[in-house]
């Protein structure tokens, strides 16, 4: 490969990493500071039902008068929440099940493999389905939801991602030394392969935040009146024709974040790639 | 490869196939209480205990595990609470669909992305190649039910936005169970093509992810071929230039790009849920949303099986076809 | 390789451009398709609860007496007349000679006779494995019912001033016997009947077809053939009637009113029905078994507010636990004003501000609340200004798991409401607020002896005058110890193409298609 394409591509995936950012630091900053909505987002007002943006309103109102824009905003603080603590629950999970299997081998790396095919056989938003459906519309269970979805998937990448290291010389080298198994994956494997698992967590948060609206939207989502996007666009659906704004901006803001943790997370992966293959 | 790798590939599936059942079972019967189900809330007590009975609800789990395990081995998937018909016989109906729709959408999203992908990988950092990334980015994270709604509204008017054929068309798949392919062995290419007007939107919703997918993986692996030793010498042979991208570097590419295609096609499986529900088309997503809603747990787990065997499936027959091809590209 | 983009190009396109063409549903004249948002569950009369299913029995199958239009007083149907004994106890239907079943074989008094035990005995072998008939518990006071030459008499264990109602509701509706012996338990997938129409085939979850039984004792239906199309999605369905496929549909959501106005295409059909919404209190628990606080939340809440934000302006505030449209509705009572701050005041002198409360929501659309999301939305939101602490719960309604969780007090205050069974007041006075009725259809948990005596009398009254004055005084005990806050009286709803003559809405919600026709 010519250096002048090299670089170009390496210009194209900064560039991806960049917008990805600007994105990503776009919608936290609308969680973060979505307390200075201009309006409280359960706000009903019967004289102000379905008005297209104006000043006042930015993005209209809503079916019971709500301001969509406020709305849109509590949104992001909710899907936000929702992508982080479900990622970070099946972290929390599927990493350890992941090092135990890559690390053990044998009859433990066997079953665990096993239950993770089980998991995996299923596409990720009819297990997601299938546990709300059981276990009922709340917030917290749409959470637990996603989080389990996403367990087999972290172990299986994990695993695969210590088998990848776990012969490399400084490993060996430092179970040479006699290092204890424990200490061998906390200090030498987990660190090394921390880069694919962050871009894992990056591009997961996006994938949490499209099957929570996904599950919103089928209506197993959170409590009914709540700005979750998904919950949004299910109650909007019907006035897709007649009053689209009311459709579009809980959409597109969704399709946006989702959009900028995809670009993070793979202008995050070229990186760290270009970065393996300088070494 | 040898026989003996694919038979093992093929026991391999089987414990999964077990453990699938085992979690399916296991959440349908977490749910609510199916004598309510079945008999509505208006039912005096005597009557739910009566059905108990009769449908063996108080008998131990693994007894009813077993039992239910046995039908689904005959093919009996129980009957529905709602319906009272078999839940098999209403996934004939449904199962059919669904996979008429993500076989479209599979083949639009083939044909768009392997062609998006090329023309992409022809001129890398172009404007063209920009606008493909770009959607092919923007593809996967626009969330298929809000694409289907803008869809809705971008063809209002111009094509249908929703079911299979237009409600005074009577027509019975009763071959394939596929109205398209049925219409056309019957001989009613009319039927047809007013049944492909009423696909077309479905399957371009649910054909975007896979289409974004396919397309980034076509252009950065036609990328890579094309910059190799022996497309280099291809050209340098003075080939026509499309003789070599079509007949050497597109080749190449392929490989990969058709294990790609068996893998999306459970994802697909999977999209359809969403956008059966948007567009009305009653395939088994619908059928499993509406089990849901009806607290109908022989249907969801009817639904859920259907979906998780024919997941397996596909990436076993992936599976295989990959170890297949993987030695040729060896030595290519 | 230009030549190699043009291709892949083309290609795109050619696949973009695929059967955009305009499309021409020949509809042939006669059919009439009827979008609705759900399935038939069975096509047994007995068998079934759901309107989805009722709706398409009431085109297949007659009962021996039948409502009027527009009236709950009944009209002969498969009974020319009738006679009750001096006590009320014996009734003789004369049966209308020469009427056939679809399938040919005759219904007589014998084959009527038959359906009623087969719907009264629970050991009745031709029940064929259906079970308890859901809406038995409207035929319990039938003490037997024999066929007499060409008549058929019932005996009653007592009076029953809602006798001749319930032989026009549904479940008495008369099947051939014959076809209930050949297909057992699968009749409700093969039913044959009398009516005006008779079954052709279904396909599950899409559509039932019918085709009309030109020899009908009442002259031949006007269409041919009647489709009952499945369209789950409100949007999708209207959007499928504006062009054409469809030309009655239900399940119209307010929030498309005025579309529908607004197309001249279409027709918006509205009329008064029997039915209320209501926010039941869980009157056993604290603070809700004080009526003071009961009576300071009515006050909190404007119903021209919920009406206009989840109703889309098509409703009437309701004041009592009964419709205006059934008789002995008290229309002097006077509602309580809606008075956000006096609420306020009220609820914290009583000592419940910032209480916290599970406020039921069920999560589907009812007959008689068309967007329950948004009146959950709107109260929660008017509780909260009142002070109180409202969290939104929405259980499954299907599988009985909303009403169970209420059966079993687990609400503080839930979003219910019904819909006639039969047009009579007990059907609302007594089936909701009983005492009796705990924990089954009594989810405020009332219990007030000077009611039960009140709407236990009225069972017994024979003379209509006294009876409805009976009912007048529940309705003033009911507005004054507020177990529940009646909310709205939503009209029955329906969109048709202009073309279509002769469909008319039934306040009881009947669909009957008999009479309907499309003009050229």
């Amino acid at each position: 490969m010519p250096e002048w394409r090299r670089s170009l591509l390496r210009l194209w995936s900064s560039r991806t990493a960049r917008a990805g950012a600007l994105l990503v630091l776009l919608y936290l900053g609308a969680a973060v500071f979505a307390g200075l909505a201009p309006r409280e987002p359960r706000e009903i007002d019967q004289t102000k039902r379905l008005k297209p943006p104006a000043a006042g309103h930015w993005l209209g109102t809503d079916e019971l008068g709500r301001d969509v824009l406020s709305r849109v905003l509590h949104g992001s603080r909710l899907s936000l929440l929702i992508g982080l603590l479900s990622v970070g629950a099946a972290l929390a999970v599927g990493v350890p099940l992941g090092l135990a299997a890559g690390e053990c081998g044998g009859v433990v790396d066997l079953v665990l493999m096993r239950c993770v095919d089980v998991l995996l056989a299923f596409p990720g938003i009819l297990l997601a389905l299938a546990i709300m459906a059981v276990l009922g519309p709340s917030l917290t269970n749409l959470m637990l939801a996603v989080a389990a979805v996403n367990v087999p998937v972290y172990a299986r990448q994990v695993r695969a991602s210590v088998l990848q290291v776990r012969s490399l010389d400084y490993v060996l080298s430092a179970r040479a030394l006699g290092a204890s198994r424990l200490r061998v994956v906390l200090r030498h494997i987990l660190p090394n392969i921390a880069g694919p698992i962050i871009v894992l967590a990056t591009l997961g948060i996006g994938t949490a935040i499209l099957e929570a609206a996904g599950l919103g939207f089928v209506g197993l989502g959170v409590e009914k009146d709540a700005p979750e996007w998904g919950t949004m666009l299910a109650s909007a659906r019907e006035y897709v024709l007649s009053h689209p704004w009311v459709v579009l901006a809980p959409g597109v803001a969704a399709s946006l974040a989702i959009l900028g943790f995809n670009l993070l997370g793979d202008g995050l992966r070229d990186w760290l790639d270009t970065r393996a293959a300088a070494r | 490869m040898t026989g003996t790798l694919i038979a093992r590939r093929v026991l391999m599936a089987v414990p999964t196939l077990f453990g699938v059942t085992l979690l399916v079972f296991a959440m349908a019967h977490a749910g609510g209480d199916p004598a309510v189900a079945i008999a509505g809330e208006k039912a005096p007590r005597a009557t739910l205990e009566r059905i108990r009975e009769e449908y063996g609800f108080n008998r131990p789990v693994l007894v009813q595990y077993g039992s239910w395990l046995g039908g689904v081995a005959r093919g009996d998937l129980g009957r529905s609470y709602k319906t009272r018909v078999p839940v098999a016989e209403e996934l004939r109906q449904a199962v059919p669909a669904t996979v008429e729709l993500a076989t479209a959408a599979l083949l639009i999203a083939a044909i768009c992305g392997i062609g998006l992908g090329i023309l992409a990988s022809l001129r890398p950092g172009s404007l063209l190649d920009l606008a493909v990334m770009t959607v092919s980015l923007v593809g996967v994270s626009v969330p298929v039910f809000f694409l289907g709604m803008v869809l809705l509204v971008a063809f209002q008017g111009r094509l249908p936005g929703g079911g299979m054929l237009p409600l005074d068309v009577e027509f019975e798949p009763s071959r394939t169970g596929m109205v398209l392919i049925d219409a056309l062995l019957a001989g009613k290419p009319g039927i047809a093509a007013e049944h492909l007007r009423h696909l077309l939107l479905p399957a371009c919703a649910l054909a975007t992810i896979p289409m974004a997918v396919i397309a980034r993986l076509t252009r950065a692996s036609m990328l890579e071929t094309l910059t190799s030793d022996y497309i280099r010498t291809a050209r340098a042979k003075g080939l026509p230039s499309r003789t070599v991208v079509l007949k050497h570097a597109l080749r190449n590419a392929l490989v990969p790009i058709v294990t790609t295609l068996g893998l999306q096609y459970g994802t697909l499986l999977g999209g359809a849920v969403l956008t059966e529900s948007v567009f009305a088309w009653p395939g088994v997503g619908q059928y499993l949303v509406r089990a849901i809603s009806e607290q109908n747990f022989v249907g969801i787990q009817g639904a859920i099986l259907v979906i998780a065997a024919t997941f397996v499936a596909v990436n076993l027959a992936v599976d295989l076809l990959y170890t297949r091809i993987d030695p040729r590209i060896a030595h290519a | 390789m230009k030549r190699m983009r043009t291709a892949v190009l083309g290609l795109l396109a050619a696949v973009c451009a695929a059967g955009c063409g305009k499309s021409d549903p020949s509809v042939e004249t006669g059919t009439i398709v009827y979008g609705r948002g759900a399935d038939s569950k069975s096509l047994d009369p007995q068998a079934i609860e759901d309107g989805e299913s009722v709706n398409v029995v009431s085109q297949i199958f007659d009962t021996l007496v039948a409502f009027e239009a527009g009236t709950t007083r009944v009209e002969p149907a498969l009974a020319t007349s009738w006679t009750a004994s001096a006590d009320g106890l014996s009734w003789e239907f004369a049966i209308r000679p020469g009427v056939q079943f679809h399938d040919g074989t005759a219904c007589d008094a014998a084959a009527i006779a038959w359906n009623f035990r087969r719907l009264l005995d629970s050991k009745s072998p031709d029940r064929h494995g259906m079970g308890e008939p859901p809406y038995g518990f409207l035929y319990e006071g039938i003490e037997g019912c024999e066929a007499r030459g060409a008549a058929v008499v019932f005996t009653l264990k007592a009076p029953n001033a809602a006798f001749l109602a319930n032989l026009a509701m549904f479940p008495a509706s008369i099947s051939s016997p014959a076809a209930v012996g050949q297909w057992k338990s699968d009749y409700g997938r093969h039913p044959v009947g009398t009516g005006p129409f008779r079954f052709g085939s279904w396909a599950p979850n899409q559509k039932i077809v019918l085709e009309a039984n030109a020899g009908h004792w009442g002259g031949a239906p006007k269409a041919a053939k009647v489709i009952f199309a499945v369209i789950p999605e409100n949007s999708v369905r209207l959007q499928r009637l504006k062009a054409g496929e469809l030309h009655i549909i239900d399940g119209v959501s307010p929030s498309e009113f005025d579309g529908v106005r607004a197309e001249a295409s279409l027709r918006l059909l509205l009329e008064p029905g029997m039915n209320f919404s209501y926010l039941a209190f869980n009157t056993e628990r604290e603070p809700w078994n004080r009526p003071e606080v009961r009576r300071a939340v009515a006050s909190a809440l404007d119903k021209k507010e919920i009406i206009a934000l989840a109703y889309s302006g098509a409703g009437t505030p309701a004041v009592n636990p009964l419709p205006p449209t059934i008789w002995g509705w008290n229309g002097s009572i006077q509602d309580r004003p809606y008075d956000p701050a006096g609420a306020k005041k009220a609820l914290a002198d009583l000592g419940v501000a910032g209480k916290e409360l599970d406020l039921y929501v069920m999560p589907n659309p009812r007959g008689y609340v068309p967007n329950p999301a948004n009146v959950g939305a709107v109260v929660k939101q008017r509780l909260e200004a009142a002070g109180l602490k409202p969290r939104l719960l929405s259980p499954p309604w299907e599988g009985g798991l909303y009403v169970g969780e209420l059966k079993e007090g687990k609400h503080d205050i839930a979003l219910i409401g019904w819909i006639t069974d039969n047009g009579d007041p007990d059907n609302f006075l007594f089936t909701l607020f009983h005492s009796s009725a705990i924990p089954d259809q009594n989810h405020a948990r009332y219990r007030s002896a000077e009611f039960d005596d009140l709407v236990s009398r009225a069972q017994r009254e024979t003379a209509p005058e006294k009876r409805a004055e009976l009912y007048r005084r529940a309705q003033e005990r009911i507005f004054e110890d507020a177990p529940i806050l009646p909310l709205v009286y939503m009209p029955n709803v329906a969109a048709v193409r202009a073309n279509v003559e002769g469909y008319v809405l039934h306040p009881m919600g009947l669909v009957r298609l008999k009479g309907v026709s499309l003009k050229k």
